[in-house]
């Protein structure tokens, strides 16, 4: 090896070294700008536009309006962000929605359940928050709403969303055929009074595709009032 | 000064009262458009037994606007205004944010006897409801202490002050509603027949005073969309058969053996069972 090798290769390091360096330095500071723009900056539609030139020159005087808050008594009605079991074991919650097949796209994750997005919130006062899981898949086992199997009447079953949580007391466990679940659907209606349905698979299995003949359906009624969380 | 007493109006002549007052509005979605942001505003006279000229950023909207109605929307572009509004006795100047897609500005009486009015702005919450579903909105705005809302005689909504409101999504239908002190009995407002709209948002705002016998609702009915998706036919929630009877599914990859096979046990001797065990384990609790 020559000096000449060794001084071309020398130099190849070194601008590799520069372009790094540049490079890192370009990148640190686009980084900055972006987080200084989330941070800083409102969104441009929350940004105020500049004054009309209609406006009168007396506005800066006036005392600001009041701002209707909520009622201290009632939470905000939220939609279930996780379930927490009998067992205690508590699962992520995820909004769902029926396909035009009529079946609920649960989430695939044996460790996630499903709120259904036709149903009623916590918060608020009629109609049924339905919550549905997996009960198991070939990849993963048996997941936590097989806890559904064994839960019995006066088992507490709570639901918690980004500000509060409500509690449940399960007042019957059922079997129904997967084929007739929505005969005589009351378990999806939006009437009556508030009450939690979690649902998921049970009863002999068809492994040449039927799957699971029937439903679990398990359903509670709420204790209390919703609670603010971590109050 | 607080209105003179009118007459005491009876529960049988606000119903007509109520239902003259429903402000039908029709909303456009709001639209996708960023650049330039603007405001639906609603203005809400709660002042009874008075005409007020309403002025917005020094401009007159109306001259003479009496109690219990439901002016606009006015389109304001976001960001912050002033609105004026003039009686013979008094006149009341607020500045307000317009920041969502749609809000009230409400003319009425504080809580306590006051010599003017007060202003308050609340958000329209005009997010698509659940089909099937209205979202309802019961605000306070009268010279009252914090009440209740109930439904067929019983607190749907409880403790709510002047100022306040509360929101909640209920099936469409037309409810028996009435005020009552929180905690008790005697109707400060109604009972009234209140309809709610599906996919709509119907705002109530009690106003005036027990004492005067201007005791009143105002009734907004703000169009929204119906959002969720319809119920269910099929909840397919198992594709292994892992808690089918008869499997053993204590295998090794299983994730919670032991409350599985509790559910082994249950499904192996079926519905009927199921039931039969509950009875027992309640027994043996005992």
């Amino acid at each position: 090896m020559g000096p000449n090798h060794r001084d071309r290769s020398r130099r190849r390091r070194a601008v590799v070294v520069v372009l790094l360096v540049t490079a890192v330095g370009v990148g640190t500071v686009l980084v900055r700008q972006g987080s200084a723009a989330s941070r800083d900056d409102p969104p441009p539609s929350a940004r105020a536009p500049t004054p009309a030139p209609s406006a009168p020159s007396t506005a800066p005087s006036a005392a600001p309006a009041g701002v209707g808050q909520p009622a201290p008594s009632t939470v905000a009605p939220q939609r279930p962000e996780s379930v927490r079991l009998p067992d205690g074991i508590s699962m992520p919650v995820d909004v769902v929605a029926t396909g035009d097949d009529g079946v609920l796209d649960l989430p695939s994750d044996i460790d996630r359940a499903g709120w259904w997005d036709g149903g009623s919130r916590i918060g608020e006062p009629y109609g049924a928050i339905v919550v549905a899981a997996h009960v198991d898949s070939v990849t993963a086992g048996v997941g936590p709403f097989a806890e559904l199997l064994s839960t019995r009447r006066g088992d507490t079953i709570r639901v918690a969303g980004s500000g509060a949580t409500q509690q449940f007391e399960v007042t019957s466990v059922r079997l129904k055929p997967r084929a007739s679940l929505s005969e005589g659907a009351s378990i999806f209606s939006v009437r009556g009074p508030l009450r939690l349905v979690l649902i998921t698979c049970a009863g002999p299995f068809d492994a040449d595709g039927g799957g699971y003949r029937d439903n679990l359906i398990v359903q509670a009624s709420p204790v209390g009032q919703p609670r603010p969380r971590d109050g | 000064m607080i209105p003179a007493p009118a007459t005491t109006r009876s529960a049988a002549r606000l119903l007509p009262a109520l239902l003259a007052a429903v402000a039908v509005t029709s909303l456009a979605l709001p639209t996708a458009s960023a650049a330039a942001p603007t405001s639906e505003v609603y203005v809400v006279q709660g002042v009874p037994n008075a005409e007020v000229a309403v002025t917005v950023d020094g401009k007159e909207v109306e001259s003479a606007v009496a109690s219990k109605t439901v002016l606009g929307p006015v389109d304001l572009p976001s960001g912050e205004h002033t609105i004026t509004f003039s009686s013979a006795d008094w006149t009341v100047t607020k500045s307000f944010e317009a920041s969502s897609p749609s809000i009230d500005v409400v003319l009425h009486w504080p809580a306590d006897p006051s010599n003017e009015p007060e202003t308050t702005v609340f958000t329209n919450d005009i997010s698509p409801v659940a089909q099937g579903k209205g979202r309802l909105t019961v605000a306070h705005t009268a010279v009252v202490p914090p009440a209740d809302v109930r439904v067929d005689g019983e607190v749907v909504f409880a403790n709510i002050a002047n100022g306040e409101f509360v929101t909640a999504d209920v099936p469409a239908d037309t409810y028996p509603v009435d005020i009552v002190p929180t905690g008790g009995s005697s109707p400060l407002l109604g009972p009234v027949d209140l309809a709610v709209k599906a996919g709509a948002l119907t705002r109530v705002f009690a106003i005036g005073q027990p004492q005067a016998g201007s005791m009143d609702a105002v009734v907004q009915v703000v169009s929204s969309s119906e959002g969720g998706s319809d119920a269910p036919t099929s909840v397919a929630a198992g594709s292994a058969g892992l808690v089918a009877p008869g499997r053993d599914i204590a295998e090794p990859g299983t994730q919670r053996p032991v409350a599985a096979i509790g559910g082994l046990a249950a499904v192996l001797l079926g519905a009927v069972a199921v039931v039969l065990l509950d009875g027992r384990r309640r027994r043996s609790t005992r």
